[in-house]
């Protein structure tokens, strides 16, 4: 009996329903804190950290690119991982977690390479340069997309998640990979570029906001991620009791506010 | 503040249309993140609803006058 | 034991080399497309050998990219419409060792006809004679890479009807790191340099394609192939 109760926690995590009330109770606090960490991450960054002594005050860009950056890497392998947990143990949950995920990271590669290239043009003077730390993002973008393209490819939800899954982690096997031969292949080429600042030579005064922005991001990953799982939810829960009982629920108000 | 005015702040000495563009575009791209699942949910929970009142209609409607089913589409 | 596994390689090897040898044609286009790309390049871009001769090992690779990514589409799709596919899942034999076989004979008739036409590619494009024997060392280990990578993507895409395009979206990304050191091998040894550690680490690349990618086809075989 024991060892069931330790287990318990573990097949209540894989239940949707389970989850989707408990975060339902999470949503008003967690988005509460992002916003406010956010706000002061941004404020902080753009009109009181000092302007870098080479950059001017274009590096102020670093403080959503940066972060942007980490988590959309950070995404893939949280992708990665929720769907080889939905292969190994079968958990239903963790496939709409991975499905949820997948735009997510989509487009904070995106803003990753929007306000790099925005960042290139006072710096480099072009908003397009093959520099090593741009490359690999592109394919990290590539990577997304092909996740991404195949889970819609497929009607079938079941086929889709392990479709996805198996090659959500093909690309986490093949994204150290990427990263390192793309290293490899900009030094090989060397051009003439100037650094970007990097973290541990930033003064604390810039450092420190930047840490408020990467926090802020995280909620903000975090907070979405909820949301998305939680619509997954709904859309292939659909047939169940629950989500009937939870639509009748709401409809009730909706339709006598509406008469 | 780093900077002496409002004027300055959105200036950032030349700078101020990279800046503020690239965070703009980060902004909206995060508010649509953010956006885009909640509407989504409240269409599916409309969409649910709708459904189990179409069946209810329906399941009313067999009861009391089995030969009129074609109505309901 | 080791009798049967082999069996599971060797007969799905000797199968899909018949096969080949019987559709000829269908071989032989992956080359011809290697080829008349290649006669785009000087059309394109300039006729100077001077010019050519720097783009060229670059040139030549990405081409043979294309020609194997527009082949790896037929590698199980054939299989799965006759239901032959389905027979393989359902052998008792470990599911990795006929996918290796497939695999073999993917490359023996894509990557090999490529590496062995690439010298006179080399002459079209007019690559610096040092790059010849780096050029076909690297071809013939990359574009093995290059299948073994492909197969992942064509047994992911295979119960799909418009799979092809799909399949080149996924497979590109994870080609990347063979391009790169394929060129770099060509390139190391026409700059004078010692060429033999880009080509390594290709080798490298290939002995955790060997390794690998054979569980993740087989993995993804089970999910679409029964869908």
């Amino acid at each position: 009996m024991k060892v069931f109760s330790n287990w318990q926690w573990f097949h209540r995590l894989g239940s949707p329903r389970w989850f989707y009330q408990t975060t339902g109770r999470w949503l008003p606090w967690l988005s509460v804190a992002t916003l406010l960490v956010l706000i002061i991450g941004l404020v902080w960054g753009l009109a009181y950290a000092p302007a870098d002594a080479k950059q001017g005050n274009s590096f102020r860009i670093i403080y959503i690119h940066v972060p942007a950056s980490f988590l959309a890497l950070a995404g893939y392998y949280i992708m990665a991982i929720a769907g080889a947990v939905g292969l190994i143990w079968r958990m239903k949950l963790s496939f709409m977690v991975m499905k949820a995920a997948a735009p997510i990271g989509a487009v904070l590669t995106f803003i990753a390479l929007f306000t790099g290239a925005v960042w290139g043009k006072p710096t480099w003077g072009t908003y397009w340069v093959w520099d090593a730390r741009i490359t690999s993002m592109l394919i990290l973008l590539f990577l997304y997309a092909g996740v991404m393209s195949l889970q819609y490819a497929y009607h079938s939800v079941d086929a889709a998640s392990k479709a996805g899954a198996i090659l959500a982690l093909v690309g986490t096997v093949n994204i150290p990979i990427i990263y390192k031969s793309v290293d490899w292949w900009y030094t090989l080429h060397q051009p003439a570029t100037i650094k970007l600042t990097s973290a541990p030579s930033m003064h604390p005064d810039m450092f420190q906001p930047l840490l408020v922005m990467i926090l802020g991001f995280y909620l903000f990953y975090a907070l979405v991620l909820i949301l998305n799982t939680r619509s997954e939810i709904l859309r292939r829960e659909r047939k169940t009791g629950w989500v009937r009982e939870l639509a009748q629920s709401k409809s009730g108000f909706d339709a006598r506010a509406g008469d | 503040m780093y900077f002496n005015n409002l004027e300055q702040l959105m200036l950032m000495g030349g700078h101020g249309p990279y800046v503020w563009s690239a965070f703009a575009v980060t902004i909206a791209a995060l508010v649509w993140l953010v956006l885009a699942p909640i509407i989504n949910h409240r269409a599916l929970l409309k969409d649910v609803a709708r459904d189990l009142q179409r069946e209810q209609a329906r399941q009313a409607s067999t009861r009391s006058q089995p030969d009129i089913s074609e109505e309901s589409i | 034991m080791a009798r049967q596994m082999n069996s599971g390689f060797s007969a799905w090897l000797r199968r899909d080399l018949l096969l080949a040898y019987r559709r000829r044609g269908e071989v032989a286009s992956p080359v011809l497309f290697f080829v008349m790309v290649s006669t785009l390049i000087p059309l394109g871009l300039t006729p100077e050998s001077a010019r050519l001769a720097e783009v060229a090992a670059g040139m030549i690779w990405v081409i043979a990219l294309l020609a194997t990514l527009l082949s790896v589409d037929g590698l199980f799709a054939s299989d799965y419409q006759d239901g032959s596919l389905e027979q393989m899942l359902l052998t008792p034999q470990l599911l990795p060792l006929p996918v290796l076989g497939k695999i073999t004979a993917h490359w023996l008739t894509t990557g090999l006809p490529l590496t062995l036409v690439s010298p006179l590619l080399g002459l079209m494009l007019s690559l610096p004679g040092a790059g010849y024997i780096p050029l076909i060392c690297s071809l013939a280990l990359g574009t093995a890479c290059l299948s073994f990578l492909g197969a992942v993507g064509a047994a992911l895409t295979v119960s799909l009807r418009k799979g092809g395009l799909l399949l080149t979206l996924l497979v590109m990304p994870l080609y990347m790191p063979v391009v790169i050191f394929g060129t770099a091998t060509v390139n190391y040894a026409i700059d004078g340099f010692n060429w033999l550690p880009p080509l390594a680490i290709l080798g490298a690349l290939f002995a955790a394609a060997v390794a690998l990618c054979p569980l993740a086809v087989a993995g993804a075989l089970r999910v679409t192939a029964s869908n």
